[in-house]
């Protein structure tokens, strides 16, 4: 029964907590609701010229921002630190010296420093020497860098976006299905089928042909907006503007999480066994056919958990956006608490965390058990 | 030649500088373009950052602000139990090296080529580098900058060396007393260094106490990782234990497929997965709460909490930020070395609380002397890479806005007349996490290597 005395003594001191809270925050006259969610919040968020949250939209369209500027780290973080660990890990088995070990130097560095402090070199230590606005540097596209961020060209939908939207859609999905019936069809009779060749061909093919053709029509589904320099910023509304802010914190969460996926991909090829490279090899495959065909599918098996840990640990580390005035969701809640009570904003910012937490956990054990191993 | 000596040799290939660049740089016409240009990429990076640190970077905003990134307002008159803290550590961490680890010829070489750096370059004077141009930067900007670092770094290293032939010399004498010995110093030491650093009552002749609130800097930093690192290990052992717990082996259910519309299954399903918690559900549904809970959110928020909200909860006792960081920072990696902790847990083979159950020990004495111990063992590189982490996430304090290392540069490039020199600060902030990070990394390699239960093998 000494679980019941354990009990007892956690909800002791949880009441006493809660008790001193209630009475703190009533001596102090904050009352803990929500109520406060559809007033106007009276303060901005900026991304570069975007104005995302004016002063007086809500608190709850101030948290709604804060969670969309989350997912979008999280996302192009998730991707682009997944290219990165992949490239890095490969680069360090690789059999040239001078790679192998500039792939480990990165890894030792980005790995022993804390994430916040690159965070802010990145930040304030590199962008700011960017070239000015004035003589921005100009690249393919156009495209323009300097210090108020990257312009990039951008595609407008138009009022036929949707028609195209579902007509890509359905190419994607048409190719997939003959991809698969073409694999099944080698499978079973051996032909050469080019189920792969074919599926991709029609999966991106009828969505690039259908544009080609709407816009030949006079009813191109996207209008290309290319940025444009004026006076001292981008012109407003033309072109897409990663500002500063989202550079840094994409550029800091991808090498460092892509420094420990390397190391996640590096141990998950080693721990296939080197028979495989050398069967495969010995039927002919080429270095990278045997990679992608034989050793990371194996390699994959043991590299989804570990690689659900650095999903989450990204997840969580969007966090520091904050301090390159990134407008996150910790940014925003952190802004909210000078105005309004700051217990129920935090308990729904962790909330909010513990939910894209679970929902990558999720993800990935569902994929995780589709890789398994199927014994009988 | 005998008739026993192997009759196939293994070909050696041709040695030389030569065929090495040949095997490892150009093997393959892909091979060598890659080698082109990674070799271009690494010249240039190089080329370019030794360009700005020995020629353009100005290191006077670290040489000016030395013991502010050291340890914040810590009064300079007590700064010596500072430096007295860290030769103690520094010592034990040497001994430990000499008892457990090995002393290869490049850390040897590395560590004797910085001791040289570090005498002979501040002996330089700007007379001897020549009056300008190149000389007169390095006598200005990188002399100073090596001569504030030099008693610090002389005397970290010398301390270190001091130990691991200590650590050798005992390791000779009787490994067994040697390792106890330092294993329980490891658990004094910590909490001594810390009464030495806070001081015992204001008003003390000895060691008078100093706030935390005037930690800073370096100090501060090395401070909470410290208390965390101590102090979250119990508790984590103690959450895996409660998440670990078992009971009684359930047999599997077999609901129909239409459970969810009758009610004696909801029962029956339900009453099944508390008997699945074990002799404790209480205790294990509060562990895994407790772990997920603090597992699934950014310590940013953790900390954000302590500091806005705790203060609120916590009444009339008043706790200072400092103080409050370290329970927060505690509280949070408690989960996760949890987790770590029950991995191991989980890798021993049942047999073996079977066969001490079997020998009449209770079930507390099996976990302390046959579960627990091996459990910990086979989890040791994991254990260490948590506490580099949590070494370096100890810099998010900086959020909140105390001054640690990285909040005291983030002050320090605040500061007029510094405002420009933002890169310089930074990458001495990088240095100084690396050199420790790196050090720990280091030391669980060798540990990994020698097989995690190296303890007992002597």
């Amino acid at each position: 029964m000494g679980q019941f005395l354990f009990v007892g003594a956690v909800i002791l001191i949880l009441g006493w907590l809660l008790n001193n809270m209630r009475i703190g925050l009533g001596d102090a006259g904050i009352s803990i609701s929500y109520g406060f969610l559809s007033n106007a919040s009276g303060f901005q968020i900026n991304l570069g010229l975007n104005e995302l949250h004016s002063r007086t939209d809500t608190y709850a369209n101030a948290f709604w921002i804060g969670f969309l500027n989350t997912m979008r780290v999280i996302i192009m973080g998730l991707v682009l630190s997944t290219v990165l660990g992949l490239v890095v890990g490969i680069a360090r088995l690789s059999s040239n010296w001078l790679l192998r070990n500039l792939a480990l130097v990165f890894i030792e560095i980005i790995q022993n420093t804390p994430l916040l402090v690159q965070l802010i070199f990145v930040y304030a230590g590199i962008l700011p020497s960017l070239p000015g606005i004035r003589n921005a540097a100009e690249l393919p596209g156009p495209s323009y860098l300097s210090v108020k961020g990257l312009a990039i060209p951008a595609l407008n939908p138009t009022d036929s976006s949707t028609i195209w939207y579902l007509l890509a859609l359905g190419g994607i999905v048409g190719g997939y299905m003959i991809w698969r019936a073409r694999r099944k069809m080698r499978l079973d009779t051996g032909k050469v089928t080019y189920a792969a060749e074919i599926g991709l061909a029609i999966m991106f093919g009828v969505g690039a042909f259908t544009w080609l053709v709407m816009s030949l029509i006079g009813s191109s589904p996207f209008m290309v907006s290319l940025p444009r320099i004026q006076g001292f910023n981008y012109a407003s509304g033309e072109g897409a503007i990663i500002p500063p802010e989202l550079v840094a914190i994409i550029i800091g969460l991808t090498l460092y999480t892509g420094a420990f996926i390397a190391e996640v991909v590096r141990s998950g090829i080693q721990s296939v066994p080197h028979g495989q490279w050398e069967a495969a090899r010995a039927q002919g495959f080429s270095y990278f056919q045997t990679l992608r065909l034989i050793v990371l599918p194996q390699a994959l098996r043991v590299m989804i958990p570990p690689l659900t840990n650095q999903y989450l640990n990204l997840a969580k580390n969007s966090s520091l956006g904050t301090a390159c005035g990134y407008a996150e969701l910790f940014f925003v809640a952190r802004t909210m608490s000078e105005s309004v009570p700051v217990v129920p904003v935090i308990l729904f910012v962790m909330v909010t965390y513990l939910l894209i937490s679970l929902a990558i956990a999720g993800i990935m054990n569902v994929l995780n058990s589709r890789f398994q191993l199927k014994t009988r | 030649m005998t008739a026993q000596s192997n009759p196939i040799e293994r070909p050696q290939g041709p040695t030389g500088i030569f065929s090495w660049v040949r095997r490892n740089l150009f093997k393959t016409p892909f091979d060598g373009l890659m080698t082109v240009i990674v070799g271009g990429v690494i010249l240039s990076g190089l080329w370019s950052f030794l360009q700005w640190a020995i020629n353009e970077a100005r290191w006077s905003v670290i040489t000016e602000n030395f013991s502010t990134l050291m340890a914040g307002l810590y009064p300079t008159q007590e700064s010596w139990r500072v430096a007295l803290g860290l030769v103690l550590l520094t010592t034990l961490a040497g001994v430990s090296w000499g008892i457990w680890g090995r002393m290869f010829a490049a850390t040897a070489i590395t560590l004797v080529v910085g001791v040289i750096l570090f005498i002979l370059l501040p002996a330089a004077d700007a007379a001897t580098l020549g009056g300008d141009g190149f000389g007169r930067y390095l006598g200005e900007e990188v002399i100073p900058l090596f001569r504030v670092l030099q008693t610090p770094v002389l005397v970290l290293i010398g301390s270190l060396f001091v130990g691991y032939w200590v650590g050798r010399g005992a390791k000779a004498v009787q490994f067994k007393v040697a390792a106890r010995v330092t294993m329980t110093a490891w658990f004094i030491l910590v909490p001594i260094t810390f009464l030495l650093v806070r001081g015992l009552l204001p008003n003390a002749t000895v060691l008078p106490f100093v706030s935390t609130n005037l930690w800073g800097g370096l100090l501060l930093t090395f401070m909470l990782a410290f208390v965390a690192i101590t102090a979250c290990f119990p508790l984590g052992i103690l959450l895996a234990i409660g998440r670990a717990s078992k009971g009684p082996t359930v047999g599997k259910l077999h609901p129909p497929d239409t459970w969810w519309l009758q009610p004696q299954w909801w029962v029956r399903l339900l009453y099944h997965w508390w008997r699945g918690l074990g002799y404790y559900p209480l205790i294990k549904l509060f562990s895994i709460g407790y772990i997920e809970l603090f597992r699934g959110v950014p310590l940013v928020t953790v900390f954000f909490t302590a500091n806005l909200v705790a203060g609120f909860a916590l009444g009339d006792t008043q706790v200072d930020a400092v103080v409050r960081a370290m329970i927060a920072l505690t509280l949070f990696e408690a989960a996760y070395i949890a987790e770590i902790v029950r991995g191991g847990l989980q890798s021993l083979p049942p047999g073996q609380a079977e066969a001490a159950k079997a020998l009449g020990l209770n079930p507390i004495l099996t976990m302390l002397f046959i579960t627990l111990p091996q459990a910990l063992r086979t989890v040791i590189p994991a254990l260490v890479g948590q506490f580099i982490t949590m070494f370096k996430d100890t810099s998010l304090v900086a959020i909140i806005g105390l001054l640690d290392l990285m909040g005291m540069a983030n002050g320090v490039i605040a500061k007029p007349g510094f405002t420009e020199r933002k890169r310089e600060a930074f990458v001495f902030v990088a240095i100084v996490y690396f050199v420790f990070s790196y050090g720990m990394s280091y030391a669980a390699r060798q540990l990994e290597k020698r097989g995690s239960g190296a303890a007992r093998r002597g």
